[in-house]
């Protein structure tokens, strides 16, 4: 909302630097077409949330809204690469943060 | 170095703990790797011709404290760089935790015991020791998730699905 309004002065007009480029409001279908994904291949899911995206299936294609069901590809090497990503320096940054946090909650009490 | 300043849900998901750093040969090979699986992700967005991906937040509902480690459902959008949002739909009721279901594997049973199987014998010493009814009235939640760089109209599909989903109100 704050972009809008900043964009909506056309700031172009003033600034040399500022793009030409309005607004755009997000464009979106009236009936969907709807990714259902109900496990990512690793971990079921408990029979609650199970029951909840049926219903929540049932619903959206009662309300013209397609359903299609797929299988994720690859989760389980996504999720490794991701740990990887997450620990690009050996977590030392994180390592030396929560050490960092430690001593200074310690040093209050 | 002390490492007993973990909340123990976030030691449990294995993020924190010291390793050896990435050599820079690696770290292009995970950067190569993550191209790959985008575009392969792509191409299943475009195949399957969807607008929107429901699924679940995670495998089970809000855990008892401390309990919570199992972030695939939510790192991998993170890892493919996907706008998701999360939208409540109901609580569990005392029908569903009666409700015993095929487990796949040890992990899997532990949260589903969670969920189904009456109190103790866990092994897990954080529980409180009160059984299925930890999840009594928990919040059930699904996940929408946008494709790469469509954050807008993610919120634009979560509020149309959460007005179908909950009836619009």
């Amino acid at each position: 909302m704050l972009m809008e309004a900043v964009v909506s002065t056309e700031p172009w007009s003033y600034d040399l630097y500022s793009l030409p480029i309005p607004w755009r409001k997000p464009v979106v279908k009236e009936r969907l077409r709807i990714g259902l994904m109900t496990t990512d291949t690793m971990r079921t899911p408990t029979w609650p949330i199970q029951k909840a995206m049926a219903t929540a299936a049932e619903k959206l294609s009662k309300a013209g809204h397609e359903i299609v069901k797929f299988d994720p590809p690859d989760m389980l090497g996504m999720m490794i690469d991701t740990w990887k990503l997450y620990a690009l320096d050996g977590n030392k940054a994180l390592i030396l943060l929560t050490s960092l946090t430690y001593i200074s909650t310690s040093e209050k009490s | 170095m002390k490492d007993d300043t973990l909340v123990p849900s976030v030691q449990a998901t294995g993020l924190i703990v010291p390793l050896d750093p990435t050599t820079m040969e690696d770290y292009f090979k995970l950067n190569a790797a993550r191209t790959r699986r985008t575009t392969q992700w792509f191409n299943l967005w475009q195949d399957l011709n969807i607008d929107c991906i429901l699924c679940p937040v995670a495998p089970h509902t809000a855990m008892p404290f401390n309990e919570y480690k199992s972030i695939g459902y939510t790192a991998s959008w993170n890892y493919l760089n996907y706008p998701a949002g999360v939208i409540v739909v109901g609580k569990i009721q005392q029908s569903d935790i009666a409700k015993q279901i095929e487990t796949l594997d040890e992990e899997d049973e532990k949260y589903f015991k969670l969920c189904t199987a009456p109190s103790g014998g866990r092994g897990l010493t954080f529980v409180l020791d009160t059984g299925p009814e930890d999840y009594r009235d928990a919040p059930i939640a699904l996940q929408v998730v946008g494709q790469n760089a469509k954050d807008e109209e993610t919120l634009v599909m979560m509020q149309m699905i959460d007005n179908v989903v909950n009836g619009s109100t």
